[in-house]
């Protein structure tokens, strides 16, 4: 599960062009999006949700409500990679 | 045919109402990618962009910003034109070839695509509400878009206009018939109505022969050693500075 943090945190960085952000810079459980956290945007959710897709084949609705969830923190997005990447 | 005559002859009597024009130039800022010296020139820094948002700016992007935040400097509140002729055509490209690779498109592309993203951008990091205009014009992009600067501000003169001019060659697969190694050339200039240096321009037919040369590298000439000409499908433009 570490390693998968890890490698998320790398996405992250990659698909975000987050220049000067090391993989330690992001908290576990820091929340990704708004103020007061991370300060990701929309445009940042879906350039990370391709990126998920294309390195995950991780599924995603697009008008989901449970996305919110999935998408709040590294901790929430290492949980939906393992859940799906199992069920397969 | 007499309507197409009469069109014709409106539009030449606007022509010789409106030209020459003056540009008065309070503040001027220029880029190269090649230097004087014949060394690349690095891509700017633009500190003054916070890191979220400079983390997407394509290179042409960074040094608009830079020159434009060179230009306006104290100047909070003045109306953008801003000229190209390819704009951010290589991000549009990216995207071209991420659909025939049936790859997703990136919203981040896409959202920064637009010809006139740097403009944009600028007026947001400025919170400047004032009229922002957009003109490509071909190879005469840089010249309909001092055209364009300059009666804004005949119309207006108390507001001033920041003019921008940006242009990297077209990526090779457009074969535009500009020559590829062509520099970066990203021109500012701060027109205002009370600056002393001013420029008179014009634009005529005269059956010229077309040079090599980029149109806004003849105003830089214009502005340096007082004259520059760059002509194209039979027109002369024409810049000559004040004494």
């Amino acid at each position: 599960m570490d390693m998968l943090k890890q490698e998320i945190k790398r996405l992250i960085i990659d698909a975000l062009d987050l220049e000067d952000t090391q993989p330690e810079d992001i908290a576990d459980d820091i929340p990704l999006f708004g103020d007061g956290g991370f300060g990701l945007d929309s445009i940042d959710a879906l350039e990370l949700g391709i990126a998920l897709r294309k390195k995950y084949k991780v599924q995603l609705e697009a008008n989901d409500a449970g996305n919110r969830e999935h998408f709040r923190s590294v901790n929430s997005l290492a949980q939906l990679v393992k859940a799906q990447t199992q069920a397969v | 045919m007499a309507r197409l005559e009469l069109h014709r002859e409106k539009v030449l009597t606007l022509h010789s109402v409106v030209l020459p024009l003056i540009a008065p130039i309070a503040r001027r800022s220029v880029w190269e990618s090649i230097t004087d010296e014949g060394a690349p020139a690095r891509v700017p820094e633009v500190g003054f962009v916070e890191p979220m948002l400079r983390r997407r700016l394509s290179s042409l992007a960074r040094i608009v910003l830079h020159v434009a935040h060179d230009c306006v400097r104290d100047v909070t509140r003045a109306r953008i034109v801003f000229a190209s002729r390819h704009g951010e055509l290589a991000r549009t490209t990216k995207m071209l070839e991420s659909l025939a690779t049936g790859e997703e498109l990136s919203p981040t592309l896409f959202s920064m695509s637009v010809l006139n993203a740097s403009a944009g951008l600028f007026s947001i990091l400025q919170k400047n509400t004032a009229p922002s205009t957009a003109i490509s014009a071909g190879t005469a992009s840089f010249g309909y878009g001092l055209l364009e600067a300059c009666l804004q501000l005949a119309e207006r003169p108390d507001l001033p206009v920041l003019y921008l001019y940006a242009d990297e060659p077209a990526p090779a697969d457009y074969e535009t018939g500009e020559p590829l190694d062509r520099p970066t050339l990203v021109l500012g200039l701060l027109l205002d109505a009370s600056a002393s240096t001013r420029v008179a321009c014009t634009s005529l037919a005269t059956g010229a022969p077309p040079g090599n040369e980029a149109q806004a590298k003849a105003f830089i000439r214009a502005l340096d050693q007082g004259e520059g000409a760059w002509s194209e499908g039979g027109r002369t433009w024409r810049w000559e500075k004040n004494g």
